[in-house]
């Protein structure tokens, strides 16, 4: 995940070289974008949060004095801009469940196992983001982003054994969601999330 | 129909990793870094404005972003087009933004601010040959951060700019009364729009008989040095306060706002800014006044405690 950090082009970075500050992140763009995803209902929303908190980064990059690692300081970065944009009523709706497309894949070829691929990762996608952000985060960054319990403990402010906690209690929660919406037939109502606004968010069937 | 259980759980949250999208994210983040980097809050306005008119429209920001900073003459489009997905809407809005055309001001019931370019111009056309070598594509991409370097030569802006001198140091082209749009073009059409345009703000300016006081505090707030663009002016239709126009609506007639635009113009913060560092600076005095009553009271009750822990003590001693 770490990956070497270019100290001329730190230091260029810091003088506001955009180039340079681009090519040091360069490497954390999937994931942070990713990450941002899991506070988003759509990719293009999650591209305008992932610039917002990049752009932070970038306004920030004086105050890296390389204690933690580029990456632990740029999730802290993100993660903050992420959890400051959920606060604003244009988070609220950034977080609203997204439309179904218009148009139906059903004639491509293999449409049926490209539909249940896809239809699974959304489905998941979107139970990650009915848990509450300090559920979220440590899953997001844990398991979908392989990062270790540290890395993630550092990124959140807290203890280890908080975040192994939280992991577990993110995991049950998760299920307990996908099961439910099996069950069901319909996309989950129980929003975990305390005062999340996807629990207002337009219910539709799964296909 | 799916049952999940714990076993394979993590097994389907790491499948999530999977690259996002292509949709010209990192095409449109250099564009902001670059306006950040040029211009501070003045450029990345343009950038906001995207933003909000993306929400406002329905339609992805990024691209809009894109095309805002090449309306803006912060990127020129066969950058757009080698940096993101071909047909994607990055280009399209790109293009689009380039093949707006100018729009006319409006004098009337709206705040506008006219900006107007200087004829000689260094290259006439923003929609110069794209760089053919890796060296000029770094040349270009280098010439947005380096403060003294000889950017004329790379700026795809260049046809609303004089060519700059050495070691001088140049500051975005931003319109901020106006859509995004090409100026300078080399074109019949949008050489007679540009004339017009000039014609007419020249016209309102020999009409007020001695400068506006908005332009000329445009103008002194210009630190030398600085790219100087033509003439500035400024002007607040009689029944509309500039600071209080709407966000635009679309965006076809869309503005950057004009609280935003006047505060970019003169090139400080936003009075949203200065609020809050009046709020900050009361909340810091309330919370001194506080502390030192607090501070106050302990001493007192110390004060009070002791004395009682003496009486007591004579008291007892008694």
């Amino acid at each position: 995940m770490a990956a070497p950090l270019d100290s001329d082009d730190l230091v260029l970075a810091q003088q506001g070289d955009p180039a340079a500050f681009e090519r040091l992140i360069r490497p954390y763009l999937p994931a942070v974008r990713r990450f941002a995803y899991s506070f988003c209902r759509d990719w293009a929303a999650a591209d305008d949060l992932a610039q917002d908190a990049l752009l932070k980064a970038f306004r920030s990059i004086r105050s890296f004095r390389g204690e933690a690692s580029l990456g632990t300081w740029l999730y802290s970065v993100a993660r903050t801009t992420f959890l400051d944009m959920r606060r604003g009523h244009l988070g609220k709706c950034r977080e609203l469940e997204a439309e179904l497309p218009d148009g139906s894949p059903a004639d491509e070829p293999g449409a049926d196992e490209l539909l249940a691929s896809r239809g699974d990762a959304e489905r998941l996608w979107r139970a990650i983001r009915r848990l509450e952000p300090r559920f979220r985060i440590p899953l997001v960054l844990f398991e979908i982003e392989g990062m270790s319990y540290e890395h993630v403990a550092a990124i959140e402010q807290v203890p280890v054994g908080t975040i192994r906690s939280r992991l577990s209690r993110a995991r049950a929660k998760l299920l307990e969601q996908l099961n439910a919406e099996e069950l069901d037939g319909v996309s989950a109502t129980s929003g975990t999330a305390e005062g999340n606004p996807s629990s207002h968010a337009v219910r539709r069937p799964y296909p | 129909m799916t049952r999940w259980n714990e076993s394979d759980l993590s097994r389907r949250l790491a499948e999530l990793r999977v690259p996002p999208p292509e949709t010209g994210f990192e095409a449109s983040l250099m564009a902001a870094l670059a306006a950040e980097a040029l211009g501070g809050a003045r450029s990345s306005a343009w950038v906001r404005w995207a933003r909000r008119i993306g929400m406002g429209a329905g339609i992805a920001a990024l691209p809009l972003a894109a095309a805002a900073a090449v309306g803006g003459g912060l990127v020129n489009l066969p950058w757009v087009e080698r940096t993101s997905p071909p047909g994607g809407d990055t280009q399209v809005m790109a293009e689009r933004a380039l093949n707006a055309p100018r729009r006319t001001p409006e004098p009337i019931g709206r705040a506008v601010l006219t900006t107007t370019a200087p004829e000689s111009a260094a290259h006439p056309s923003p929609m110069r040959p794209p760089p053919e070598t890796g060296r000029e594509l770094a040349h270009v991409a280098n010439g947005w951060s380096r403060r003294g370097s000889p950017r004329a030569e790379a700026a795809p802006m260049a046809g609303k700019v004089s060519p700059l001198a050495e070691g001088e140091q140049a500051t975005p082209v931003h319109h901020p009364g106006e859509a995004p749009t090409r100026t300078g073009d080399s074109s019949s059409g949008s050489q007679s729009r540009l004339e017009g345009t000039v014609a007419a703000a020249e016209e309102r300016v020999e009409g007020a008989g001695r400068p506006d006081p908005a332009e000329s505090s445009l103008d002194r707030s210009s630190p030398p040095g600085r790219l100087r663009v033509g003439r500035v002016s400024l002007q607040a239709g009689p029944d509309e306060d500039p600071r209080r126009a709407g966000p635009p609506r679309s965006v076809g007639n869309a503005e950057p706002p004009a609280a935003e635009a006047a505060d970019d113009a003169t090139g400080h913060r936003g009075s949203a800014d200065r609020g809050a560092k009046a709020r900050a600076d009361r909340s810091h005095r309330e919370a001194r006044t506080r502390q030192e009553g607090a501070r106050e009271r302990r001493q007192q009750a110390g004060d009070a405690a002791r004395e009682r822990r003496q009486q007591g003590g004579g008291e007892r001693g008694r």
